[in-house]
């Protein structure tokens, strides 16, 4: 995962930048980078299912961030739920506590990285781009521990969106 | 467009808000909150949370703002109520240098 890797540290390079007065240009910057670095990195962990190793940067291209951020809005319900009826410790908690920090991280990063982009009515400040990036870099280190688990692998299969097309 | 009830009542809203901040302290100063669309057109909060300077902090912004997002989401059970929350942090330094109402203490 270079590229998804290389975009969280590019995050926070940016976020970290002109330490007295960071440019509105570098928060919006790192706010979507981060916001691109968990989507690659996601989509490098759906596709890597692909048998076709060549293909899969074509497969990726497939992917809609739509989809991805209602998948991803979903799993985070499924796992508040979830965990709220105090489920006894093991493999299916572990794996829902770290999949509600990947997915909430998404569903977080996906509308900021719209405001970031899109709405300049909205000023930016370090504490906010960094709240944003933390919550993506710990999706990063939470999803070692699940990508192989059913509930993991069920998350990235909605991420194809609705069979039906709803 | 269907509104949902959550947020057609403001001052229920923000007395559930009112609750759940002990839960949050020392890392909450205060709560506001916007409502609107979201970039995907679904009925939202906005939250805009001043943070302690200290719980700003690299070793502690992560847990912190984790923390009280899920906490502000189970309170309020906002996808029961179908509503999606979005949270915005600031330190409380950065939010008395910039004069922003969205930010400010409310009377």
């Amino acid at each position: 995962m270079p590229l998804a890797n290389d975009l969280l540290e590019q995050a926070y390079h940016l976020a970290r930048r002109e330490p007295k007065r960071p440019r509105q240009a570098s928060l919006r910057r790192a706010v979507s980078t981060g916001y691109y670095a968990l989507f690659h990195l996601l989509l490098s962990q759906v596709t890597a299912n692909w048998k076709q190793t060549h293909q899969r940067p074509i497969l990726a291209r497939y992917f809609k961030h739509g989809n991805m951020f209602k998948a991803s809005e979903k799993q985070t319900s499924t796992c508040a739920k979830f965990l709220a009826a105090n489920p006894a410790p093991g493999a299916d908690t572990d794996c829902m506590t770290h999949l509600q920090t990947v997915s909430l991280a998404f569903y977080q990063a996906y509308q900021q990285r719209e405001t970031a982009d899109y709405d300049n009515t909205k000023t930016w400040t370090r504490t906010q781009a960094l709240a944003i990036i933390d919550q993506i870099d710990a999706a990063f280190k939470a999803w070692p521990h699940v990508r192989d688990h059913k509930f993991a692998q069920a998350y990235l299969l909605a991420f194809l969106g609705d069979p039906k097309g709803r | 467009m269907i509104v949902p009830t959550l947020l057609t009542n403001t001052p229920q809203l923000r007395d559930q808000i009112r609750q759940a901040t002990p839960l949050l302290v020392p890392d909450v100063v205060r709560i506001n909150f916007e409502v609107g669309f979201d970039a995907m057109g679904f009925a939202s909060i906005f939250f805009n949370i001043v943070l302690a300077d200290e719980a700003t902090r690299p070793a502690r912004l992560r847990h912190a703002a984790q923390r009280i997002a899920l906490t502000l989401m189970n309170h309020l059970r906002t996808d029961e109520n179908g509503v999606h929350a979005y949270f915005n942090f600031r330190s409380q330094s950065e939010a008395a240098r910039i004069d922003d109402p969205a930010w400010a203490e409310m009377p």
